[in-house]
């Protein structure tokens, strides 16, 4: 089975896929959007979803990134799939809990790098919705300002899409990024006044 | 290393307490169960992050690397870890030796602030 979902916040993200295992669908795969599921046991597995802050330039490199699922393996979880800079994990329920970050100053430091990664990205769709802007203004620049209806009738307004979407994208972006400042300041004042 | 060194977290701890001896990343998992009665089980990405923190600080190093097997590297306490660890123990003694001088002395009876209200009045 197949089901497409963008999700920005990963805690929901998780919740959504353990609550899919619980009906009996266990997540394999992920593509765009597409997670693709098997049918299991219902409830057999607990997911998480992680960005792990791995060591170098972003951490992407081949042999960290496997290192890292290693490290994680070796505890008894299994590496179900990566996106970017993003991978899911499982474990069997019945060998236990099962979370990767279990203090409060790792889920920080999970946070920021969640809200460094949708800060640019936020700005690179800006950069991208500015530039489109100013194209689509050019390319049909004489007919928005005379007021014709050619712009619409003659399909010139879907590229207008472009722009838009981007701007969409960024501002869910910055909005998420400041949803975790908000976590983030709570997971602190908990440190300090449990 | 600064005279005044901060507290330490429970996993940094934990961790510096497991790896006296060589020790991998899930036999500190298990060592810290065990030690803490189950009570603290470290996650695989919080032990990532620290392990990393503390290679940085130079307070463990790589024992070995088994490229063959899955449980790769085995990490060891170095002599900077250890002086590291006994501050930080000496910390804890005076922190739990305060506690149990305040909670000794006689019964502990605390001063109830009596009837405010009453108090007010008169």
């Amino acid at each position: 089975m197949r089901k497409f979902r963008l999700y920005y916040d990963k805690e929901k993200e998780e919740a959504w896929l353990n609550e899919m295992c619980r009906q009996g669908w266990a997540m394999t795969k992920f593509f765009l959007g597409v997670f693709q599921f098997m049918p299991c046991e219902p409830g057999k597995y607990t997911y998480q979803v992680d960005m792990p802050g791995l060591p170098g330039t972003f951490g992407m490199h081949s042999g960290i990134k496997k290192e890292y699922i290693d490290f994680v393996e070796a505890t008894g979880a299994e590496y179900v799939c990566s996106w970017g800079f993003w991978l899911i994990f499982r474990k069997e329920t019945e060998q236990g809990d099962f979370k990767l970050y279990t203090d409060k100053e790792s889920r920080i430091k999970l946070y920021r790098r969640i809200r460094f990664l949708f800060l640019a990205f936020a700005l690179l769709e800006l950069g991208l919705c500015i530039f489109n802007s100013y194209n689509v203004w050019d390319a049909s620049g004489g007919f928005l300002a005379s007021g014709s209806w050619s712009f619409w009738l003659d399909g010139g307004f879907l590229l207008a899409i472009v722009p838009v979407a981007a701007c969409l994208a960024a501002c869910s972006l910055f909005f998420m990024a400041a949803r975790l400042t908000r976590k983030i300041r709570h997971l602190k004042q908990e440190k300090f006044f449990p | 290393m600064a005279e005044k060194q901060a507290a330490m977290t429970e996993a940094v701890y934990y961790i510096l307490l497991s790896l006296e001896t060589p020790n991998h990343g899930y036999g500190i998992i298990q060592n810290t169960l065990k030690l803490t009665g189950g009570r603290l089980e470290l996650g695989a990405g919080t032990l990532y992050g620290a392990i990393n923190t503390l290679l940085d600080r130079q307070w463990i190093r790589l024992y070995s690397e088994d490229k063959a097997s899955r449980k790769k590297k085995q990490y060891i306490l170095t002599q900077e870890g250890l002086s590291a660890l006994q501050q930080e123990v000496r910390r804890l003694d005076e922190l739990v030796e305060n506690g149990r001088h305040m909670l000794a002395v006689g019964s502990v009876e605390l001063e109830v602030p009596g009837d405010i209200g009453s108090l007010q009045m008169t």
